[in-house]
């Protein structure tokens, strides 16, 4: 705060304290970044567009990417795709899911990136909803690295 | 008419001067921290209840901060201590009478003769930054009521410190 009697900067200098880095990190779990939630929403939402392809369109799947159909398998997949599509989507609204959500659905994302380039050229359809559950998960990580890690590099820088 | 600003950089801006009246007003540094992070989480839990046409938040999370210090001590089944003015005069050397100047140090080590109003005014004010309006609205005084409190505080200390034991 601005003064400019001598003492009272005295006084305003003997409440100066610098913020521990372990109340920052406890701080900022409480306050989540939206565009964080956004990004873990829409990953959600692929995910489960992705599940509901599986245990609805298995065949159609099959044939399109000219792959062998086992409907049994398919199903499965269905269901875990579905399950990590509901971690991502309840974490949009529970932030205190947002880091078992990151920590699940990145590498889930980036996994189904790399089958999306397999599948360029057999299914455009395909390789759009993997690359998309790519691109959703390195938003994801990207975004969740920022607002774990930059706040305290400009607290740290400012200290 | 006020927006509500975003919540996450909420506390980026106001997590120090939070923590510089938190930790001014309870004196174990690790219940300091307990105490700074609940006024987050009061906060986060609160923020649909913060009007900006109320004021800032700044004073809103102030507001917070001045409960949960209250808390504590209740919680404790203690008050804060006032002392006597210190009987020796080794800092009396330390204030400058021309210029007005004093170590901060020299200001800590005297601010346990204050009441225990006068320290939280004086911490609302010098460590949570709020203007004097916002120290009255914290504390349930007027802003006048506010400014001489806080004046009140300010000169017992120089006094102290310039005198000594005088």
């Amino acid at each position: 705060m601005a003064t400019t009697d001598p003492f009272e900067q005295a006084i305003a200098d003997a409440f100066r304290d610098d913020v521990p880095p372990s109340l920052e990190r406890r701080v900022r779990a409480q306050f989540p970044s939206r565009r964080l939630q956004v990004a873990v929403g829409l990953l959600g939402f692929v995910l489960m567009n992705h599940a509901a392809g599986n245990l609805l369109f298995p065949e159609w799947i099959a044939d399109a990417i000219h792959g062998h159909y086992d409907g049994h398998l398919y199903r499965e997949a269905g269901v875990a795709v579905f399950g990590v599509g509901v971690l991502m989507l309840l974490a949009a609204f529970r932030h205190r899911l947002l880091d078992a959500a990151a920590a699940v659905g990145v590498p889930v994302g980036l996994g189904f990136g790399a089958i999306g380039v397999w599948e360029a050229n057999r299914s455009l359809f395909g390789a759009t909803v993997h690359l998309s559950e790519a691109a959703a998960a390195i938003a994801v990580l990207v975004l969740w690295w920022k607002s774990r890690y930059a706040p305290r590099r400009r607290h740290e820088e400012r200290t | 008419m006020p927006t509500q600003p975003d919540l996450a950089g909420v506390y980026q801006q106001h997590l120090p001067s939070i923590w510089r009246y938190v930790r001014a007003r309870v004196p174990d540094h690790a219940d300091a921290e307990d105490a700074a992070s609940e006024v987050f989480a009061r906060a986060a839990r609160g923020w649909h209840r913060y009007d900006p046409s109320k004021g800032t938040v700044g004073a809103w999370l102030a507001g917070i901060a001045h409960h949960v210090v209250a808390d504590w001590w209740r919680q404790r089944h203690v008050e804060e201590p006032v002392a006597e003015p210190p009987t020796t005069s080794a800092d009396s050397t330390a204030f400058d009478d021309i210029a007005g100047r004093v170590d901060a140090a020299v200001i800590r080590r005297h601010l346990h003769i204050l009441t225990d109003r006068e320290r939280d005014a004086l911490a609302l004010r010098y460590g949570a930054g709020l203007t004097s309006a916002e120290v009255g609205d914290v504390l349930g005084i007027s802003d006048a009521g506010a400014r001489m409190l806080l004046h009140r505080a300010v000169e017992k200390l120089r006094g102290v410190i310039r005198h000594g034991d005088d």
